[in-house]
């Protein structure tokens, strides 16, 4: 019985609650001043994508505000970033751009991380004839080239944004799928896994309770790495006059500096570009923070 | 003894476990390693079976194959007279209740995203015990191994490794089973916690008439916690007896140079020690007839042909895989 | 005796979220020619850094030694520029780790390896480095050497392996060779073969060794000299059998009771329960005001909640860290 005292004695008794892995990552996170910059700028543009939704800012963004092509001037908001050649605000559009772009991200990602995830856990865990499966789907579909994948896409189902959404979704879970197939063939070997096994947990629960979160923080760092590249790939099919149609994107208002540049127009390139490189650069640094801070493998025993 | 009136719990008969290994471009099977090469033994209720042996000798795969967590290739195992092996899926999953397993590294075998209370709540959950009093009885598991109620909301990671072993115990226990595979459950830790844990799992086994099999590749400990030993090399059991007589009269000339290659705190005191030559060979290609020849102290022409059967040599009861059991070894 | 390596009152630091914290703290021995000094303590005692100290392979950021002196043949190494310390470095003290797998380069030849240590400290030639090679690797007792010379790491058994560090290590025949856990990773039948191979090189190449392991057994057997360790302090000191007849510390004698062990001469009979030390060994960040063992010392008395105790003589050359004598 004294020994057992003495056990609880050099218990860490200083708090009542334990914390939790994710608990731990946040406070490294939160040292990172670089990245707590970054999650601010996401944040922010969150922030105005879902104002723009509902209409809270730059509203109406298709009415003419002044004349054609004026430059930017601190007269007026509406013309901070000047005007396009309808006369419409390029700030407006500019905000209006930052919504299609993280609706974008954010839907390609929720369509392809449920495909990623699943796959690659199947495949993982199961190995076998479920992983021959699994790897000759993904690896068939990225060998065809994305770029002519997406245009197959946008042509059968229309342009527009929603062919955006799905064509994106299709194409890259691909990656995340390669990943967490990994994680899980190191992880369900593993002497937990073992260990409820042994208890009794069938594979539902070994795969979902027991797997899965401890490879989660991989499918966090891929989402805001994944969410940069839908972000850029939108801008591409837009320029390339596949994506986004009657609304004001940033690949679009790219697209419309082609013949503007030569007559000195520069603003809308410019602002289309600036606002992709920050969201860009932000989940990229937030990318690496979140590897850095969540991955356990870097943390000591 | 105890062997009179025997009561066996778990009955291992001729257990066989081969790993295929795959080779060339269409992966075929080119080999196999036999990881286990025809295994029997009993262990009686109540009772701490050491298995000792170096590593790559098949000793953990053969506790794994035990309890199933690795499908042997051939053979039984019989746990209160139910072959396991025969069992399908879902009757298994019923029976794990009753044989448990701890692992040797406590920091791998513990989800590290579960708190300590959800690890070992999560059996009583799965086999639908104690229902609506579930917190008490890990309170309970706790308090027995010697841990705080308040570590149910803590985290792996906030234990020293002496505690997470305790942590595995307590979620063994949890389904209050009858068999434990203890698979080399203090090698990972400090002396004087090693100690600790080695007490704790000989009370516990008085307290709940626990059966262990006891994995280890540490021959002191073994020799403390155990009844009966059997020492394995290469896959098969080449010497099984009492502890007591393995320790103080080994037959096998394998089982008389472990012993004598164990450093021991007692400077001054001149052992024979016998050197072994040369390293474990590989089980994919074992030599051909008596596995240890190569390194034999007391090879013979015959070794080199057959295996040498486990056969009672001198007494009851010690059995030893070896045409020359018993004969000196001669030390430096 | 001829002291070879004199360390003084070594401290080594380490800057960590929870401060600095001290895993070497004031630790002072000799190491003598032809001698073995053994270290032993828990994971966490400051044994490995003592010995990193030694070689000054300390990471910094975040180790740092932080003030003492280790004396080589009259050279304080800790104010050597680093040129000068390279050149010592694995000519006149070397080093062997504990895992022989991580501890090799994986795409480099055995002989590649060994060869390199040789050529960077000894005007030699490529050809003689590689003959002299094989000559250390037939000393270690690698069958074939010749041939052995050529293979790859992976190529070889665990026992192998461990054989080639000690052959490396030993390639520029150091006056000092630290062997940290050198047998750890490997089974008893090894052990007791590598064990067996350093006796018999010290005693042939007269060099000194610092022995670093947990096993009181390997302690006994092959040490001269023992340096108990706890919480990065020295406890207790003294020649092997002194230590081991009349261990004079609470945590040496709770360590060395605590071990099952055997006699094989005697009919052994059974007790069923171990001797513990109960609890944990304090982590650095949280360590008590005085001994640092107080916690789990059954003779602890209000004296230790004081001042640190210092090392003082119980006995020829025995010194203890401790107020009561037991």
């Amino acid at each position: 019985m004294s020994e057992k005292a003495t056990v609880w004695e050099n218990h860490p008794a200083s708090h009542a609650e334990g914390k939790s892995l994710w608990q731990d990552a946040w406070i490294r996170l939160k040292k990172d001043k670089l990245a707590i910059a970054a999650l601010a700028i996401v944040f922010f543009y969150s922030l105005i994508a879902l104002s723009a939704k509902f209409g809270l800012i730059a509203t109406p963004w298709d009415a003419e505000v002044g004349k054609a092509y004026s430059a930017p001037s601190f007269e007026n908001t509406k013309l901070w970033l000047g005007t396009d050649i309808f006369g419409r605000s390029v700030f407006y559009k500019m905000l209006h751009g930052t919504r299609i772009a993280m609706s974008v991200g954010l839907v390609t990602a929720l369509i392809a991380i449920p495909i990623g995830v699943l796959l690659g856990a199947l495949a993982g865990y199961f190995g076998g004839w479920v992983d021959e499966l699994v790897v000759w789907f993904y690896t068939t579909l990225s060998s065809i080239p994305s770029i002519m994948l997406l245009i197959a896409f946008t042509y059968v189902l229309g342009k527009g944004i929603f062919s955006v959404y799905i064509a994106l979704g299709v194409t890259s879970w691909v990656g995340l799928a390669r990943l967490i197939r990994g994680e899980f063939m190191k992880h369900r070997s593993r002497e937990y896994v073992i260990a409820a096994e042994s208890i009794g947990a069938g594979h539902c629960i070994r795969i979902f309770r027991h797997i899965f979160p401890n490879v989660v923080h991989i499918v966090i760092i891929n989402l805001s790495l994944q969410f940069q590249i839908a972000i850029k790939t939108e801008v591409i099919l837009s320029y390339l006059g596949l994506g986004v149609q009657g609304q004001p994107s940033w690949g679009v208002m790219i697209d419309d500096a082609k013949q503007e540049l030569a007559r000195g127009v520069w603003w809308q390139l410019s602002s289309a570009t600036v606002a992709m490189l920050f969201i860009v650069l932000a989940f990229n640094i937030l990318g690496d923070a979140l590897r850095d801070s969540l991955d356990p493998k870097l943390k000591k025993g | 003894m105890t062997t009179v009136n025997a009561n066996p719990l778990v009955e291992v008969e001729n257990l066989v476990k081969s790993f295929p290994i795959k080779g060339g471009i269409l992966s075929r099977t080119v080999a196999s390693v036999k990881a286990v090469a025809d295994v029997s033994f009993t262990v009686n209720r109540g009772e701490t079976l050491g298995l000792v042996g170096e590593s790559g000798c098949g000793k953990s795969t053969l506790g794994r194959c035990i309890l199933r967590l690795i499908e042997p290739t051939s053979g039984k195992v019989k746990f209160g007279g139910v072959d396991v092996t025969a069992l399908p899926a879902g009757e298994l999953r019923r029976l794990r209740r009753r044989m448990q397993i701890i692992f040797q590294d406590p920091y791998a075998s513990l989800n590290p995203r579960m708190t300590v209370g959800d690890i070992i709540g999560e059996p009583l959950e799965i086999h639908g015990l104690y229902k609506g009093e579930r917190s008490q009885r890990i309170r309970k598991l706790l308090d027995l191994c010697g841990l705080r109620a308040e570590a149910m909301n803590r985290y792996p990671h906030e234990f020293s490794g002496g505690q997470r072993q305790r942590i595995c115990i307590a979620r063994a226990l949890a389904v209050e089973p009858e068999f434990i595979v203890c698979d080399e459950p203090v090698s990972a830790l400090d002396v004087s916690i090693q100690s600790q844990i080695l007490n704790l799992m000989m009370d516990l086994q008085e307290e709940f008439k626990l059966t262990y099999l006891f994995i280890s590749h540490d021959l002191k400990v073994v020799e403390h916690v155990s009844n009966k030993v059997a020492v394995m090399y290469l896959g098969k059991i080449v010497e099984l007896a009492s502890s007591e007589k393995i320790y103080t009269n080994p037959q096998h000339p394998y089982t008389k140079a472990l012993l004598s290659a164990i450093p021991l705190p007692n400077p001054g005191v001149k052992r024979d020690r016998i050197i072994l030559q040369g390293d474990v060979p590989s089980p994919i290609n074992p030599p051909q007839g008596c596995y240890f020849h190569p390194r034999c102290p007391i090879m013979r022409e015959n070794c080199k042909s057959a295996f040498p059967p486990l056969v009672e040599h001198g007494e009851l009861q010690h059995v030893a895989a070896c045409y020359y059991a018993g004969e000196p070894v001669v030390g430096r | 005796m001829e002291k070879v390596l004199e360390v003084k009152n070594l401290v080594t630091t380490f800057r960590t979220e929870a401060g600095v914290l001290r895993a070497v703290d004031d630790v002072s021995f000799n190491v003598y020619k032809g001698k073995t000094l053994g270290i032993v303590g828990e994971s966490g005692c400051g044994k490995s850094v003592t010995s990193l100290s030694i070689m000054r392979l300390i990471p910094n950021p975040p180790g740092e030694i932080q003030s003492g002196s280790i004396l080589y043949n009259g050279k304080d190494l800790l104010k050597l520029p680093i040129a000068e310390m390279r050149k010592i470095r694995g000519n006149e003290i070397s080093m062997i780790f504990q895992e022989p797998m991580t501890s090799l380069n994986p795409v480099f030849t055995v002989g590649d390896q060994i060869t390199e240590a040789i050529v960077l400290h000894q005007k030699v030639s490529k050809k003689e480095a590689l003959d002299r090679a094989v000559a250390m690797l037939k000393l270690v007792g690698i069958p074939s050497p010749e041939k052995r010379v050529h293979d790859y790491p992976h190529q070889l058994s665990g026992g192998m392996r461990q054989r080639v560090m000690i052959a490396m290590a030993l390639s520029c025949n150091p006056h000092v060779l630290i062997a940290d856990e050198p047998t750890t990773a490997l089974d008893v039948t090894i052990q007791a073969q590598i064990l067996e191979l350093m006796k018999k090189l010290r005693e042939t190449l007269g060099m000194a060794l610092i022995l670093i392991t947990h096993d009181l057994g390997i302690i006994a057997e092959t040490a001269d000299e023992v340096l108990v360790m706890y919480a990065g302090k020295v406890v207790e000191q003294g020649q092997v059998k002194e230590i081991f007849r009349n261990a004079k510390h609470p945590y040496t004698r709770g360590l060395m009771k605590s071990i099952p062990t055997f006699d094989l001469t005697q009919k052994h009979e059974k007790k069923r329960r171990l001797e513990t030390i109960p609890g944990i060994v304090p982590s650095l960040s949280e360590l008590p005001k005085g001994c640092r063992f107080q916690s789990r010392c059954p003779y602890v008395m209000d004296v230790c909640r004081g001042a640190e105790p210092e090392l003082r003589e119980v006995g020829p050359e025995h010194r203890i860290a401790c107020y009561k004598d037991l």
